[in-house]
């Protein structure tokens, strides 16, 4: 079976038998389940009550007395039946010969049953025009069913394609509208409290930002003064100290020695700086003698050694009515 | 027009309907959710900052505090003894801070023989404190006529307290 059994598992079959005394219809209800073509006679519809099938798609079967059927080998004579605007009519080609059937009445024997098929909104997909009056209903539906459908089709058939997309539609419609109906309410649902979570989240994110920007700055500030601790040099001031005490001479009386000394000293350092600055590589030594040459000795020991450089002497004065000298050394410690 | 009307009708079932659905409807609350997600992981590495942040900040201030109460006096009570050294004077000060973070300088002056200084100085280096010595001074005043073993000794220590 083809497509279309998918997109019209269920439609109408209004079956018109004419005869010389009256026409009568009868309609029939097709459905496809799985590949069988189910017919039921709808004895209690007619024209009056189809109200109840809007929007149903519908076959048209023409039968009976009124119906023509010839067999015609002639192309012309085909045409001239299927170019008359009073008829209506259906070809079936022979399988063995060339001759083709074609069946047909006219066109105002089905105008009033069109007429009120288009009333209710029931689309009329095809008409089949049939001169035996028991025909096989069944097998047409299946032949119906068996035709193929492509988009081709659509574009050479836009009046079909038409009736087909609304057969479609009110299929659809409910369906389609409900699921979106759920989808909507559900969205709104998932909506507030994705929302709420969000603004939850939020505000979190806002107060963690400003705690964190408050850290970033306090880290930065706190930086500075780890980086004044750290840049305090660690090295053995006990080692120095004991190095200097070691090159002293026997002449020479220490009066003060100072490792990393404070600039701008006074008696008291810490109230009187308030700007701490040492001076880490610098030491500077204080003393007197009797002999100045001792003082070059302690010179020349320093310099000698690999933990100082830059040994000066800054002064070396005689104390008034004595014979000793006061000295004052600078001394370079390497990094 | 009306022959087309079924065409229609389905294209706007089937894809303007959807179409109006997504975007006035399931896009915001897709935006909201992927922007809602991105703000989660950004607030979990902030915390996981912080938390981090937190962590140091207790180890740091789990460490000692030696200056500002004096501590360092008691730490080496017993060898100032033992090497006969007398504290003259101890002068803690905060001369920088940031926040919690805490500069203190402190003066300390002690007093005895140079080699018991110098001993002293070197078993305040070999304690591993959270401390730096950043300056010695080594004095002796032969005017005031004082034994000549009788030095005094300032020397500045600085800690970072939390």
């Amino acid at each position: 079976m083809g497509a279309l059994k998918y997109i019209i598992n269920k439609l109408l079959l209004f079956e018109l038998c004419t005869s010389n005394d009256g026409n009568s219809i009868k309609v029939w209800t097709v459905s496809t389940k799985r590949n069988r073509t189910t017919l039921v006679e709808q004895k209690h519809l007619n024209l009056k009550n189809i109200d109840k099938l809007k929007n149903w798609p519908a076959i048209i079967l023409i039968t009976g007395d009124q119906v023509i059927e010839k067999r015609l080998k002639d192309a012309d004579s085909i045409q001239k039946i299927t170019e008359n605007s009073e008829l209506l009519w259906s070809l079936y080609p022979q399988m063995d010969t060339e001759e083709q059937t074609i069946s047909f009445v006219r066109k105002e024997l089905a105008e009033e049953l069109k007429a009120s098929l288009e009333r209710n909104n029931i689309y009329i997909l095809e008409k089949w025009i049939n001169k035996n009056v028991i025909p096989d209903r069944e097998q047409m539906i299946s032949d119906f069913y068996k035709r193929r459908f492509n988009l081709s089709d659509v574009y050479k058939n836009p009046f079909q394609a038409n009736l087909l997309s609304l057969v479609v539609y009110y299929k659809l419609r409910l369906p389609l509208l409900l699921l979106l109906f759920i989808i909507l309410l559900g969205n709104f649902l998932l909506n507030t409290r994705i929302r709420q979570e969000y603004e939850v989240i939020q505000s979190e994110l806002y107060l963690n930002q400003r705690q964190s920007k408050q850290q970033q700055d306090d880290q930065k500030k706190q930086g500075r003064i780890q980086f004044q601790y750290q840049s305090i040099p660690n090295r053995s001031l006990a080692l120095i100290a004991d190095r200097i005490a070691s090159y002293i001479p026997s002449q020479i009386v220490l009066n003060s020695l100072t490792l990393s000394p404070l600039e701008g000293m006074g008696k008291n350092f810490i109230s009187q700086n308030k700007e701490m600055k040492f001076n880490y590589n610098s030491i500077s030594i204080k003393g007197e003698t009797e002999i100045p040459g001792g003082v070059s000795l302690l010179t020349q020991y320093l310099d000698g050694d690999h933990l100082f450089s830059n040994v000066k002497i800054k002064t070396l004065i005689k104390e008034k009515d004595s014979s000793r000298f006061t000295f004052e050394l600078n001394v370079e410690l390497k990094p | 027009m009306k022959t087309y009307s079924g065409i229609i009708k389905l294209v706007c079932l089937v894809i303007v309907l959807p179409l109006f659905t997504w975007i006035f409807a399931l896009r915001e609350t897709v935006h909201l959710y992927t922007e809602k997600n991105k703000m989660q992981k950004e607030n979990l590495g902030i915390s996981l900052r912080a938390s981090q942040n937190q962590q140091q900040q207790v180890q740091r201030s789990s460490s000692r505090s030696l200056l500002s109460n004096g501590k360092i006096l008691q730490l080496f009570a017993d060898s100032m003894s033992k090497l006969e050294i007398n504290m003259i004077n101890y002068t803690p000060e905060l001369i920088d801070s940031e926040s919690d973070c805490k500069l203190y300088l402190g003066e300390l002056t002690l007093s005895g023989k140079y080699i018991d200084l110098v001993k002293m100085i070197s078993i305040i280096e070999q304690a591993h404190l959270p401390i730096k010595l950043v300056s010695l001074s080594f004095n002796y005043d032969r005017k005031e006529r004082k034994p000549s073993s009788f030095i005094t000794m300032v020397m500045f220590v600085e800690q970072i307290e939390y």
